[in-house]
C-alpha cells in the first residue's frame, strides 16, 4: 500500500488499541497480502498477535504469513465467540464481510481499515496528475513517458535487461524514464537508460496514472509493468503464473512486445574494482572468500534470526569473512556479521569481488543474478504469487537471469537447511577468484 | 480535461439512473455483455453463478446492446435472480468510461476486450494459450481457478 495509506491504517489501528477495541481479544486478519504483512507488523508494535490470518484461496491455507499460520473462516475455532474480532484490508471487502456475517459474526467485530477511493479522490489525483505531467513537459518537452511505479528493484533490473532489445525495435529520439525511489534509479542506472526522473513522493506515480486514465489521449505513457492494479480494467495479473505466464515471459509479451526468442541481456559492469578494494580493506572483508548474506525480502520467505545466526557462525568456522547486506535500521546485520551497504548500481561488482552470495529471493537477486560468483538463493517452498510458486514465478534460471545459481526451497523449520546451504558453496571453499571486468 | 471530467460526471449520473430504473441493489451483479468475444460472453454466463456465490449476491442484472444478442444467450440454463435488459450501447460506453476512471463498484462487470487503453485482456486471448473460460474465471470473475477444471495451468 502507499505510505500515505499506510499511515492511514496505522492511525486506524491506533484508534482501536486506545479504545481497548484490541487487547484481549482473539485477532484475525482477513487475507494473506503484503498489506497483510504491513498490518501485523504494525499489531505488533502494539504487543498483539493475530490468531491467525485467513483466506479462502486454498493455495494458501495451511501456510504462514509473518510466521502465523492461514486457514480459511470455516477452520476458525468458535467463530462467533465475543472476543473474536477481524481486521480486513482489501478491495474485496464486501465478499470478506458478506463471508464472515454469513458465519455469524456481527458487524461490530469486523473492523474495516480498508476505504474505496472516492470519485472525489480519483478526480483530484488526475488534477494533481496534471500537474505533474506539466512538470515533467517543461523540463524534457512532450515526449514519452515511461513509468516504473513499483518499488520492486527486481522490477527494474527485468525491464533494463530488455531495454536495449526495445529499444532497438522501437526507436525512439528521447524520452523520460521515471521512478519512485533511488534504489530503483540506482538499478535503473546500470543501463543504458537515460533521462531517469525520481519523483519526489511515491503517490505521484498515482497521480499520473489517474490522469492517463482521464486523458488518455494527452499523456503519451507507458506503465512498464505486465498489469498494473490501479489499472482495474486490465485482468492480466490474474494471469501470473498461469500457463507458463511467468515473470520474463510475462513482461516480455505485455510490456515490451517481444518475441520469445528474445532473452534478458546483462548490463556491462562498471569497473569499480580500485574502488572497492580499498572499501574490502577497510571493512576487513577478504576478496573471493566473503560470504555476503541478503536476509531480507518485501514479499517473500522470510527465515528466522536463528537460521541467520547459526549458517553466519558455521561459515565463520570454515574461514570466510561474513557480512551482511543491510540498507535500513529495520534491517540489521545478522549477529556477528559485518553490515554492509552497497548501492544497487555496484551490487553486482560488490559479490563478485566478495565471491559467495546467500539470501532469500529479493529483488536484490535479479540485480546480482549476472555477478560471476557462488550464489545460493533460498525460497519459502510454500510462499505463492497468484496462480504459481515463488520459485516457479521468480527461480532465476527460468527468468533466464543466471543459470549457475543454486535455487533452493525450504520447508520453515528445516534443521538440514543450512547443511543444504553450505553443500551448495562447493568443495573447495573460497576458490572464487575476481578476475576483474 | 474540464470536458473528460463533465464525461466522467455524465457517466456518473447515468449510473445512478440505471440502478434507480433496473432495480440495482448491492445483492445484485451487474454484466454488460458487449459482444467483443461471443464465446466470453456466454461463458460469462455459464459461471454467473459462481460469480454471484463469490459476491454473495441474490440477483443479476444482465445488459444487452441488441436484443439480437438474446437468442444467443436464452439456451444458458441461468440461476434465479437473473433478468436481462437492454440498454443502448452509447450510454454503455459512458458508463465504462466513467468506471474505467472510477472503479465505482465491485460488483459491476463489462466483457469488452480491448479497451480501455491498457487492456490486455484481448491480446491474452489472441496470442497465448488462455481460452475464454479461462479468461472469465480468473480474469473477469477472479475465481482463482475454473470450476470443473483439474488443472490448473
Amino acid at each position: 500500500m502507499f505510505d500515505y495509506k499506510l499511515a492511514q491504517v496505522e492511525k486506524r489501528i491506533g484508534r482501536l488499541v486506545k479504545k481497548g477495541m484490541l487487547h484481549s481479544r482473539k485477532l484475525y486478519v482477513f487475507g494473506v497480502s503484503e498489506n497483510t504483512r504491513q498490518i501485523i507488523q504494525i499489531l505488533r508494535s502494539y504487543g498483539l498477535e493475530p490468531e491467525h490470518v485467513l483466506d479462502n484461496d486454498k493455495r494458501k491455507q495451511n501456510t504462514y504469513c509473518c510466521g502465523i499460520l492461514v486457514i480459511p473462516v470455516e477452520e476458525i475455532p468458535d467463530i462467533g465467540n465475543e472476543k473474536n474480532r477481524f481486521l480486513i484490508y482489501s478491495a474485496y471487502w464486501t465478499e470478506m464481510t458478506a463471508q464472515l456475517r454469513e458465519q455469524g459474526v456481527k458487524k461490530s467485530q469486523i473492523h474495516m481499515l480498508y476505504r474505496d477511493e472516492s470519485l472525489g479522490n480519483c478526480l483530484y489525483y488526475a488534477a494533481m496528475g496534471k500537474r505533474l505531467h506539466e512538470r515533467l513537459k517543461k523540463k524534457y518537452g512532450d515526449i514519452r513517458i515511461f513509468l516504473c511505479p513499483y518499488t520492486g528493484t527486481g522490477d527494474i533490473y527485468l525491464i533494463g535487461t530488455f531495454w536495449k532489445q526495445y529499444m532497438e525495435r522501437n526507436p525512439l529520439e528521447d524520452y523520460v524514464f521515471v521512478v519512485i525511489s533511488k534504489a530503483c534509479e540506482k538499478a535503473a542506472m546500470l543501463f543504458d537508460i537515460k533521462n531517469i526522473e525520481v519523483l519526489q513522493k511515491k503517490m505521484e506515480s498515482c497521480y499520473l496514472i489517474q490522469y492517463f486514465m482521464l486523458c488518455p489521449d494527452k499523456v503519451n505513457l507507458k506503465i512498464l509493468n505486465d498489469s498494473w492494479a490501479q489499472i482495474h480494467t486490465n485482468p492480466l495479473e490474474w494471469f501470473r503464473g498461469y500457463k507458463g505466464l511467468e515473470f520474463t515471459p510475462l513482461f516480455r509479451k505485455f510490456v515490451f512486445d517481444l518475441p520469445e526468442e528474445a532473452k534478458p541481456e546483462h548490463p556491462v559492469f562498471r569497473d569499480v574494482r580500485e574502488e572497492l578494494k580499498g572499501t574490502f580493506e577497510e571493512l576487513e572483508l577478504k576478496e573471493g572468500h566473503t560470504v555476503i548474506l541478503s536476509p531480507y525480502s518485501n514479499t517473500l520467505a522470510d527465515l528466522p534470526d536463528r537460521f541467520w545466526n547459526q549458517l553466519a557462525g558455521r561459515l565463520k568456522e570454515m574461514g570466510f569473512a561474513v557480512c551482511t547486506n543491510s540498507s535500513k535500521d529495520t534491517e540489521p546485520a545478522v549477529k556477528g556479521t559485518i553490515p554492509v551497504f552497497f548501492p544497487l548500481n555496484t551490487a553486482p561488482q560488490w559479490v563478485e569481488m566478495a565471491g559467495y552470495f546467500i539470501g532469500v529471493r529479493s529483488g536484490f537477486c535479479d540485480v546480482i543474478s549476472g555477478a560471476r560468483a557462488k550464489k545460493v538463493i533460498l525460497y519459502g517452498a510454500h510462499d505463492r504469487f497468484f496462480n504459481a510458486s515463488s520459485f516457479e514465478y521468480f527461480n532465476l534460471k527460468d527468468m533466464g537471469l543466471c543459470e549457475d545459481a543454486a535455487e533452493i526451497e525450504f520447508e520453515s523449520g528445516d534443521e538440514k537447511l543450512i547443511e543444504k546451504v553450505i553443500d551448495q558453496l562447493g568443495e573447495e571453499h573460497g576458490i572464487c577468484n575476481y578476475s576483474g571486468i | 480535461m474540464f470536458r473528460s471530467v463533465l464525461h466522467i460526471f455524465h457517466g456518473a449520473f447515468l449510473w445512478q439512473v440505471l440502478r434507480a430504473r433496473f432495480g440495482v441493489t448491492e445483492q445484485k451483479v451487474v454484466l454488460f455483455l458487449m459482444g467483443d468475444n461471443q464465446k466470453l460472453d456466454e461463458y460469462a454466463l455459464i459461471h454467473l453463478k459462481d460469480f454471484m456465490d463469490r459476491k454473495y449476491a441474490k440477483g443479476a442484472v444482465l445488459f444487452l446492446k441488441d436484443k439480437r444478442d438474446y437468442g444467443r444467450f436464452k439456451r444458458v440454463k441461468l440461476p434465479e435472480g437473473v433478468k436481462f435488459c437492454l440498454y443502448p450501447v452509447r450510454k454503455i460506453q459512458i458508463l465504462y468510461d466513467y468506471y474505467s476512471f472510477h472503479r465505482f463498484s465491485d460488483k459491476i462487470l463489462f466483457t469488452y476486450t480491448d479497451s480501455p487503453k491498457g487492456n490486455e485482456l484481448g491480446r491474452l486471448l489472441r496470442e497465448t494459450e488462455i481460452d475464454e473460460e479461462e479468461a472469465v474465471c480468473l480474469g473477469l470473475y477472479r475465481l482463482r481457478s475454473v470450476p470443473g477444471r483439474k488443472d490448473r495451468g
